[in-house]
């Protein structure tokens, strides 16, 4: 049974985030009341077709941009829903489950879907601008960047495209299906694949300048900071790699014991990093001794953690929301109803 | 991690994923062969329940008669066994190459719902499984599409369900062992039904490769049985027709047929090991006869 890992996201005053398997809400937080504002699916509301909107699960962080809700469930529909109300502007159906997060940059929205494709959409009404199909399902998150979209697919492909066409300007291959959302940074795209492998490729051509290899599958969006790449992989392990030639920055990699899937965070001058049991560590960046850790959220963590200033916001999977602080402490926002 | 998986679970799960290697890329056809190899493995066990359920079957009008003769459930238990001795039938015979097949139909069972869960965390669950070979990561993700079916989602065109039910169905009626006692007849009659229900059911819940894996399990099943039985058992006709109270073996010899070679080296030593008196014998005799006269009505 799929549950959902989507992380929280924040336009202003207002937290948005799941808070239990295929819910949404929107969560006041200015005055740490944790009110909220409205829930999603909302009642009544249908799909075009009449049929009852059921998400099942929701894994796609929602993505705020003029006062609309983004966000790609797994029943297959993107949805647009007005952030004030939680009314639903538009809804497209993308014709298999959506696992990775939507962008929207220039008006338009890209998401990627299980049955393989890209899709761009109109993102004031919802209409198809292009769209592109790889090879197996997409469930990452796609990257746009001076006019150009990234996309990772579980074909083990890595596509650059033109964002206003979709037509490729390149692939680059891995070894295994990719399912971490790229980040570039100097003009290097990274990216992890389940070869154990964390790919940095030239971003303009789709050469490959290194690549690392774990124990274990990268399944998490690399944080690059300066000139360091602070990468989680499903082997327990947190990794830091210096970004011109991917060599080890720490000593060696800091072991969690849990396999990390949510994307590390950096909190001032301490690396936040959760594992899938739940446990937090606040690291240094610079030699990855942990500061403290680990603190316990007894639940399980798969979302990606989202900063706000030296605080961080944490979706566990089944919807308790925690608040962490830079020292590590924690308090439950909102719990799972 | 737990041993469990680390003797079973995780080595079926690599296994499937490296038929999925030799067979191009196709899961389903991956889990059916799979299947198979995994039911000639246990075959001899298989074969030996099979013997041990047929050769008790045949006893069970005598059983009954030395329930009835004997009051005394500690004499009466004697006189089983004594039975059980002549007759070179052990009891457990057909329970311990069951218990000994448990394990590895579980941990298939299991490594199936791992390998075709289809959902983002059940990927997540596989990758702590897979053993670090690039043979096994180059096949991920697995291609779910078999035929009409998404294997990792629930076949809701009860075509699955339809062919799970039917081959429960022959295996469990081939399986089930007759019985002169009534009220074994009524739960054998019950299970007959309820059991392939039960597996149709389950069929529409769960991942369709599960759905797969049931179909050609019973499919290979019913296979050996033909092999065991032979033609005169295991055809149309004894699949449709109603379970008789009499055993596979006398079902032969009743609708015309040769009756099997199977029968006869169990009931052999039994007769010879009976006391040389003619009582025992006719009354033998007449139990068997009394057994044909409520067949035929």
């Amino acid at each position: 049974m799929p549950e959902g890992w989507a992380g929280p996201t924040l336009a202003g005053d207002r937290l948005v985030a799941s808070i239990g398997r295929g819910e949404l809400a929107a969560v006041d937080i200015e005055d740490s009341s944790g009110r909220v504002a409205w829930r999603f699916p909302p009642q009544g509301q249908k799909h075009p077709g009449g049929s009852k909107i059921e998400p099942v699960a929701i894994y796609s962080t929602p993505v705020v941009a003029d006062d609309t809700v983004f966000f790609g469930a797994y029943d297959g529909w993107l949805y647009a829903l007005d952030l004030a109300t939680g009314d639903i502007r538009w809804q497209v159906d993308t014709g298999g489950p959506i696992v990775g997060s939507a962008v929207v940059q220039d008006g338009v929205v890209y998401v990627g879907s299980d049955d393989g494709k890209l899709y761009a959409f109109d993102a004031e009404a919802g209409g198809l601008r292009w769209r592109f199909p790889t090879g197996n399902p997409i469930w990452s998150t796609p990257l746009v960047a001076d006019d150009v979209i990234y996309v990772a697919s579980t074909d083990k492909k890595v596509y650059a495209l033109d964002a206003a066409s979709g037509a490729e300007k390149w692939h680059f291959k891995a070894g295994g299906g990719l399912t971490s959302t790229p980040v570039i940074a100097d003009g290097t795209l990274l990216v992890g694949g389940m070869d154990r492998r964390l790919y940095a490729l030239d971003a303009a051509s789709g050469e490959e300048k290194w690549h690392f290899k774990a124990d274990n599958w990268f399944w998490t969006r690399p944080l690059v900071v300066g000139d360091s790449v602070y990468a989680g992989s499903l082997d327990g392990k947190v990794y830091a790699l210096h970004l011109n030639d991917g060599s080890p920055k720490w000593a060696q990699p800091f072991p969690t014991g849990a396999p990390v899937r949510a994307a590390p965070l950096l909190l001032d001058d301490v690396l936040l990093v959760a594992n899938r049991k739940g446990e937090l560590f606040g690291l240094n960046p610079e030699g990855g001794q942990a500061i403290w850790g680990p603190t316990e959220l007894a639940r399980t963590v798969l979302a990606d953690p989202l900063a706000r200033g030296a605080m961080a916001y944490v979706s566990a999977q089944g919807g308790d929301l925690f608040t962490v602080n830079k020292d590590g402490t924690t308090a439950l926002l909102v719990p799972t109803e | 991690m737990a041993l469990w998986d680390i003797v079973f679970i995780n080595p079926i799960t690599n296994a499937l994923i490296v038929l999925n290697n030799i067979v191009l890329g196709n899961f389903g056809v991956a889990i059916i062969l799979f299947t198979i190899l995994m039911r000639l493995l246990t075959m001899p066990l298989t074969v030996r329940q099979i013997r041990s359920s047929r050769s008790l079957s045949t006893l069970q009008p005598r059983i009954q008669e030395l329930q009835k003769k004997h009051k005394d459930p500690k004499r009466r238990q004697e006189e089983t066994m004594k039975l059980y001795r002549e007759a070179g039938v052990n009891p457990l015979g057909c329970l311990l190459p069951m218990l000994v097949q448990f394990p590895i139909w579980i941990s298939l069972y299991r490594a199936l719902r791992i390998t075709v869960g289809g959902t983002p965390e059940s990927f997540l669950g596989l990758s702590q499984r897979l053993y670090p070979w690039g043979y096994i990561e180059q096949a991920l993700p697995l291609q779910n599409k078999f035929l009409w079916m998404d294997l990792g989602q629930p076949d809701t065109s009860l075509i699955l369900a339809f062919m799970v039910f039917a081959s429960t169905y022959v295996q469990q009626r081939l399986a089930t062992p007759p019985t002169t006692d009534p009220r074994t007849q009524s739960t054998n009659q019950m299970m007959l039904w309820m059991m392939p229900l039960m597996f149709a059911f389950f069929t529409l819940q769960v991942p369709s490769g599960l759905g797969v894996y049931w179909a050609v399990s019973n499919i290979v099943g019913v296979i050996m049985y033909y092999f065991v039985y032979g033609p005169e058992q295991v055809n149309w006709r004894t699949i449709l027709m109603p379970p008789s109270t009499a055993p596979a073996g006398q079902q032969g010899s009743r609708r015309g047929g040769r009756p099997p070679k199977e029968k006869e080296p169990a009931q052999e030593p039994v007769e010879a090991a009976m006391p040389t008196g003619g009582k025992n014998k006719k009354r033998s005799s007449h139990a068997r006869s009394r057994g044909k006269r409520k067949d035929r009505r």
